[in-house]
This record gives C-alpha cells, sequence and structure tokens, in this order.
C-alpha cells in the first residue's frame, strides 16, 4: 500500500514541480522512467519472490540509469538511434518481471 | 527485511511519480509549444501575405490607372500629333519641300550650237532667263504642281535671272540645255504653252527661226525635285508703309 501511496505523492509533486526539461533532454527522461518502472516492477517482483535486497536494488537502479544514459548519449554522439536498445532491454524485462508478478500473485491465491 | 522493502520500493515510487510527472508535462509542453508556434506562425503567414495581397492589388489598381492615364494622354497627343503630321505635309508639299512626281510635261530648250558666226546678234541663238521665265509662268499658268528647271525646284522665293552665259535659279548658275519639269494634268499645260503668244511663238517660230532646241513631251512619270536650299531671308526687309 505505501508504495502507491509513493507513486501517488511522487505524481502530485511533479505536477506541482512542473521542471521545465529541454526538448534534447526528452530522451534522457524517457529513459529514466522506463528505469524507474522497471526498478519498481523488478522490487516487486523481489519482494514477492522473498529475495528482496536494498543494496542490490539500489545499485541495480543507479547502474541501470546511468547505462541507460550512457547509451542514450552515445546515441545522440553517433547518430544511431541507440536509445532503442535501452528501451527494448527494459521493456522487455518489464513485460518478463509482470509476467513473474502474476504469476506469483496466482501461486499465492492457488487460483492455478 | 519487510519494512525495509517498502520503503525502498516507496522511495522508487515517489522517483518514478515525479519522474512521470515531468515527463507529462514536458511532452505536454512541447506540443503545445510546436502547435501554438505552428498556429502563431501559419497566422502571422496567412496575414502578412494577405496585406501583401491587398497592398498588391492596390498596386494593380494604381497601375491601372496610370495606364489609363497615359493612354489617354497618348491618344490625345496621337490626335494633335497626326493632325499637325498632315498639316506639316500639306505645308511642305506647298512649300516646295517634297519630291513631286506625277504626269506632267518635260520641256527642253537649249541653245544653238551651230549659230551663223557672221550674225553680231548671237544673243538670239541663246536661251534667256526670260525665255524661262516666259515657259515657266505659261506652265504655272497651266495649273501645274511644281516645276524644276535643271534639277532647281522652283518655290515661292525662287527667281530665275541672268548672269553672264548662264541663268542663275535658286543662286544656281545653269547652262544649256535647260530641262523644265512641270507635274500637272498634261494636256491642259500644253494647252497654257499654246494660250500664251509669246511662249508660242518662242516654242515655235522663233526656235524653229534660230535653230533653238525646244522639245515638248508629254511624259505620265515626270519627278520634280524637293528644294534644298535656304528657306529664311536675311537681309531683306519689309519697308513699313510699304505695299
Amino acid at each position: 500500500m505505501l508504495p502507491i501511496i509513493g507513486l501517488i505523492i511522487g505524481i502530485a509533486i511533479g505536477l506541482v514541480l512542473n521542471i521545465p526539461i529541454p526538448q534534447a533532454y526528452s530522451k534522457y527522461l524517457g529513459i529514466a522512467v522506463l528505469a524507474a518502472l522497471d526498478s519498481a516492477v523488478g522490487g516487486l517482483r523481489a519482494s514477492l519472490e522473498m529475495k528482496f535486497n536494498d543494496k542490490l536494488f539500489f545499485t541495480g537502479i543507479f547502474s541501470n540509469t546511468l547505462m541507460a544514459a550512457f547509451i542514450v548519449f552515445m546515441g545522440d554522439r553517433l547518430g544511431v538511434d541507440l536509445y532503442l536498445a535501452a528501451v527494448v532491454a527494459f521493456g522487455v524485462r518489464l513485460f518478463q518481471n509482470l509476467a513473474l508478478v502474476r504469476r506469483h500473485y496466482f501461486q499465492k491465491r492457488h487460483w492455478e | 527485511m519487510k519494512r525495509n522493502w517498502h520503503i525502498s520500493m516507496t522511495l522508487v515510487c515517489i522517483i518514478l511519480g515525479i519522474l512521470l510527472a515531468t515527463s507529462f508535462n514536458t511532452q505536454r509542453r512541447l506540443h503545445e509549444a510546436i502547435n501554438t508556434d505552428r498556429k502563431k506562425d501559419l497566422i502571422k503567414t496567412v496575414h502578412d501575405l494577405e496585406g501583401q495581397r491587398d497592398k498588391l492589388k492596390k498596386d494593380i489598381a494604381n497601375s491601372r490607372a496610370e495606364i489609363a492615364r497615359h493612354e489617354k494622354i497618348a491618344a490625345e497627343n496621337q490626335g494633335i500629333l497626326s493632325t499637325y503630321t498632315k498639316e506639316l505635309e500639306i505645308v511642305k508639299k506647298a512649300a516646295g519641300l517634297t519630291q513631286e512626281k506625277g504626269p506632267g510635261l518635260i520641256i527642253t530648250l537649249g541653245d544653238n550650237q551651230n549659230y551663223p558666226k557672221d550674225d553680231p546678234n548671237i544673243n538670239n541663238y541663246v536661251i534667256h532667263d526670260y525665255d524661262i521665265r516666259l515657259v515657266v509662268n505659261s506652265l504655272w499658268a497651266g495649273g501645274a504642281k511644281a516645276i524644276s528647271v535643271n534639277g532647281q525646284r522652283l518655290i515661292s522665293t525662287s527667281s530665275i535671272r541672268c548672269a553672264g552665259t548662264t541663268i542663275l535659279i535658286n543662286s544656281t548658275r545653269l547652262v544649256s540645255p535647260y530641262t523644265i519639269k512641270a507635274v500637272g494634268e498634261p494636256n491642259k499645260l500644253i494647252n497654257a504653252l499654246n494660250a500664251d503668244n509669246s511662249t508660242r511663238q518662242l516654242l515655235g517660230e522663233i526656235a524653229k527661226f534660230y535653230g533653238l532646241t525646244a522639245v515638248v513631251k508629254q511624259s505620265s512619270d515626270v519627278v520634280v525635285p524637293s528644294y534644298n536650299g535656304r528657306l529664311l531671308v536675311e537681309n531683306a526687309k519689309v519697308i513699313k508703309g510699304g505695299d
């Protein structure tokens, strides 16, 4: 329950602050959103599997985000849409984690 | 462990929320900016073009009005010009400044080259200025339109004078034989030559008697050249009170 409240609070803060981001960095922002979403779903999955480790969790967030940002940066420099790689990677992981989370819930409630 | 998990997840969710909201706002702003900018640009372009169009329309109207004005002036000028040109032509023709062509007479008068050496009156065997005057005046009387003597067009100020052994017309010395060309109706001209006694005698009996050349020839294509000397009288002055 707390994470959902956190999400709502975060959205509220974001809407209130209304931080202006230049168009050039909108790609980075999108990647950051994806990374955060991936981390949240990944964390949920880990917690359901009872394997949650906050050190791993936070280092994962940072390394993923930084790597994604670097890929985007390199893509910009090289003129190749490398950021798509990050988007695909995060997207695939997102759906995998989501599927696992779903499976966990099913197992937990014995719906199978 | 459970608390830890909750706090970490909440933290991440807060960050996610902020990022989501920011991203959302940014995207919306970008769209709006693009749309409003484009809209403004388009509206401005349309207004500019409309202004330009109106200006150009006004220009066209002005130009048309000017063209009409100029055309009117040109037409008036054309009218004036053609009137003056016509008048000028008439005056020129009358003044003898144009070549005259048409049917007429070609009269050749010449001295007797083989006059008898013992005759003291050799003047009888040559053509004199008054002989030419006689013929010319008869031709004028017969309605000649233009007369020339040896290529000298006779105009209002022309004179036919004696200058020693030559004849002076338009300040030009002429020698025998003299070719008098006259444009006019040939029959009338011949009648006029015959009507005057002195002329008839000169061309007839006198010429025959003294062996002078006197040939009157009709022609359907007589060409009388234009006058090409001075027209203005500089030294002669009209006496006041005189006739």
